[in-house]
């Protein structure tokens, strides 16, 4: 019984200590992280975070300085790219200029040696899986950046990869066909039972996709958790900043009442409530309190003066200057068309926020 | 407007050139190609002669017919083509790895490999020509080493062969065929081959299926480049190779000095820039080539 459920546990991806040195610098370093079957997992991270190189490492492009790659316990270091049960979408897409689309999309299945009349039915599904059967003839060069992203992924998927990698896979879309695609990409990734790893640089995509999100700083995963708690109780301020907006005042503990953290924020003047994630650190010591702009109330509270506002259609955004001195940026959903420019510059206001909605961070 | 001017002029100045450099020139030769070779100045006689204003065509188009009839120029044609053709190709077959190897090459190298490619350019061909023949003739350098070697105990016979031609064409052209193909193979965008690899391609069916296909225009470009001056080179086969077997240059060169029959040399001219020209335009309008290969 132990034994199954063993088997059971066991992740299907498994990233043990690797390291990858690039000419002295050091890109990934020490890095583990477990992937579970059908999971759609994002690395998200800036440019040199390290993210790219794990995907490269993934696919076989890149090998580890040291540590081991495991696909369902078999370790995959030093296969072959052409022998693993892996495919990529590349981030340029990458399709070859010469073929058509279906041409593209059988690549994969020729080398695999698989019969024609097989192929064209595995093209033919693969195109209808993205919604481009009638593009089968076209050359990549015919298409827009969304068609061609979908062939891309087609012919990714094509082949039944057990883990497929996509390279910032929305980042050359325009704004609004990129929405778009995050649910398209969501609803293939559910039609595929396949387990996808996501590298991005954009944590709306991250929070929209994932099941789960790894964010890299450093060659190092800073904070793996689900996209609610990564934007809810970030681990320190980097991730904090990283993902969504965020207030970030300095603070320092000033004791415990049971449920949450009494900080000391010179900033706001006064004595704060916040969430603290662990143990409460003793009495004085300096921290930071994370507060999102959209948890803030404006009405009664703490008192402020309005600096600045600007008008985004659906929300208001407030800056306020603090009686300490800090800024604090407010958002405010514009509910009512007409009554939310009561708020003004210059006008003293009060605003509040609920210690669930506040968090310490200790770093 | 004056813009406009100006564009027209800079664009107009090289087809001024073209048509003072090629066009006029290539009529006159046509002209006298329609003429029949006799003892004056020029040597031939007039395609038209003058009825106070009016031109009146006196020429005939016996020489393109004499070309068909003696088998001297048939021979000699394709005789030309042949030996164009095979050291084109051996140019590609030396050329492409070069080309692969440069432009995969780290920028620092990149500019040694390409200098040592373009560098023999600099020099006179006719001293390349001249310090291959110290190499390959009976007393020369390869000739003297194997023998040293004792591999073999005469002199090999290199000079005036086919072989000699070949290898000297070759020689010759390269750095126009490298160039043409590194500047095709240095835009290929390697993640191209990834995705070949990720997709579960070995090296050689990348080759075949991605790399070669797309290093077309390169292919297409110094094919031309190299073919078409091999085609009329006539130096290298009157210095390289053997008596019995001139190429179209030579017969070229021969009725212009030797014959004295500026008309035939003319319709021998013209007929070989129609064979040669007309068959690469047709090539270069078919859609397969010219197109996103």
């Amino acid at each position: 019984m132990s034994d199954e459920a063993s088997a059971q546990e066991q992740p299907f991806l498994r990233i043990r200590n690797v390291t990858k040195v690039f000419d002295g610098t050091t890109a990934v370093d020490d890095l583990s992280l477990d992937i579970r079957r059908k999971e759609l997992f994002c690395l998200l991270g800036g440019s040199g975070s390290g993210k790219s190189t794990l995907l490269r490492m993934l696919a076989g492009f890149e090998t580890p300085t040291s540590g081991a790659i495991e696909i369902e316990g078999r370790d995959i270091v030093g296969t072959d790219p052409a022998d693993r049960p892996v495919n990529m979408m590349f981030q340029s897409y990458a399709l070859f200029p010469h073929m058509n689309v279906a041409d593209n999309i059988a690549y994969g299945l020729k080398r695999m040696g698989m019969p024609k009349s097989e192929r064209l039915s595995r093209v033919a599904e693969m195109l209808r899986l993205v919604r481009m059967e009638e593009f089968a003839k076209r050359k990549p060069h015919q298409m827009s950046g969304g068609q061609r992203q979908r062939v891309a992924l087609a012919r990714a998927l094509a082949r039944g990869p057990k883990l497929l990698l996509l390279d910032e896979p929305l980042s050359a879309l325009d704004r609004k066909l990129r929405e778009e695609t995050q649910f398209e990409l969501m609803d293939i990734f559910d039609k595929t039972g396949t387990t996808f790893v996501v590298v991005t640089h954009d944590q709306e995509e991250a929070m929209t996709l994932a099941t789960r999100i790894g964010v890299m700083d450093k060659g190092k995963l800073v904070q793996v958790d689900t996209p609610r708690r990564i934007y809810e109780f970030p681990k320190n301020r980097l991730i904090a900043d990283f993902v969504g907006n965020v207030n970030l005042l300095e603070a320092s503990v000033a004791g415990d009442d049971g449920r949450f953290v009494r900080l000391d924020c010179p900033a706001i003047g006064q004595e704060v409530r916040a969430v603290c994630e662990g143990d409460i650190p003793q009495i004085g010591t300096p921290v930071t309190l994370a507060v999102r702009p959209e948890k803030i109330t404006l009405g009664s509270g703490y008192p402020a003066i309005v600096e600045d506002y600007a008008y985004r259609g659906d929300v208001t955004r407030y800056r306020l200057r603090l009686a300490g001195g800090g800024i604090l940026d407010v958002s405010r959903a514009n509910r009512a068309r007409a009554g939310e420019q009561d708020i003004t510059w210059d006008m003293p206001v009060h605003f509040d926020f609920a210690p669930e909605g506040a968090v310490m961070l200790r770093d | 407007m004056r813009e406009g001017w100006g564009k027209r002029a800079v664009i107009g100045v090289p087809f001024i050139w073209l048509l003072i450099f090629f066009l006029v020139p290539f009529f006159i030769v046509f002209l006298v190609s329609l003429g029949a070779p006799q003892f004056s100045v020029p040597p031939y006689s007039p395609a038209f002669e003058w009825d106070g204003w009016v031109p009146r065509f006196v020429g005939s188009f016996d020489n393109y017919v004499f070309l068909t009839e003696d088998d001297l120029y048939w021979r000699a044609y394709l005789g030309s083509v042949q030996i164009a053709g095979g050291a084109t190709l051996m140019c590609l077959l030396v050329a492409w790895p070069m080309a692969w190897v440069i432009a995969r090459a780290t920028p620092t190298w990149r500019n040694v490999l390409l200098l040592a490619v373009i560098l023999p350019f600099w020099t006179s061909s006719l001293l390349r020509i001249y310090a291959l023949m110290g190499l390959l003739r009976q007393g020369g350098l390869i000739n003297t080493g194997l023998m040293w070697l004792g591999i073999t105990d005469e002199p090999i016979q290199m000079m005036q062969t086919d072989f000699a031609v070949y290898l000297t064409i070759v020689f010759t052209y390269l750095p126009l065929m490298v160039l043409p193909l590194y500047s095709t193979l240095e835009k290929l965008d390697g993640t191209l081959l990834e995705a070949a690899a990720d997709l579960g391609a070995r090296g050689w069916q990348t080759f075949w299926t991605i790399t070669l296909p797309l290093s077309l225009p390169g292919i297409l470009a110094g094919c031309l480049l190299v073919f078409i001056p091999a085609v009329g080179e006539f130096v290298i086969p009157d210095l390289m190779g053997a008596q019995d077997s001139p190429m179209i240059g030579n017969v070229l060169w021969g009725e212009f000095t030797r014959n004295r029959d500026w008309p035939v040399a003319a319709a021998v001219a013209i007929a070989m820039l129609a064979l040669l020209v007309v068959p690469f335009m047709l090539l270069r309008s078919s859609p397969a080539l010219r197109g996103e290969a």
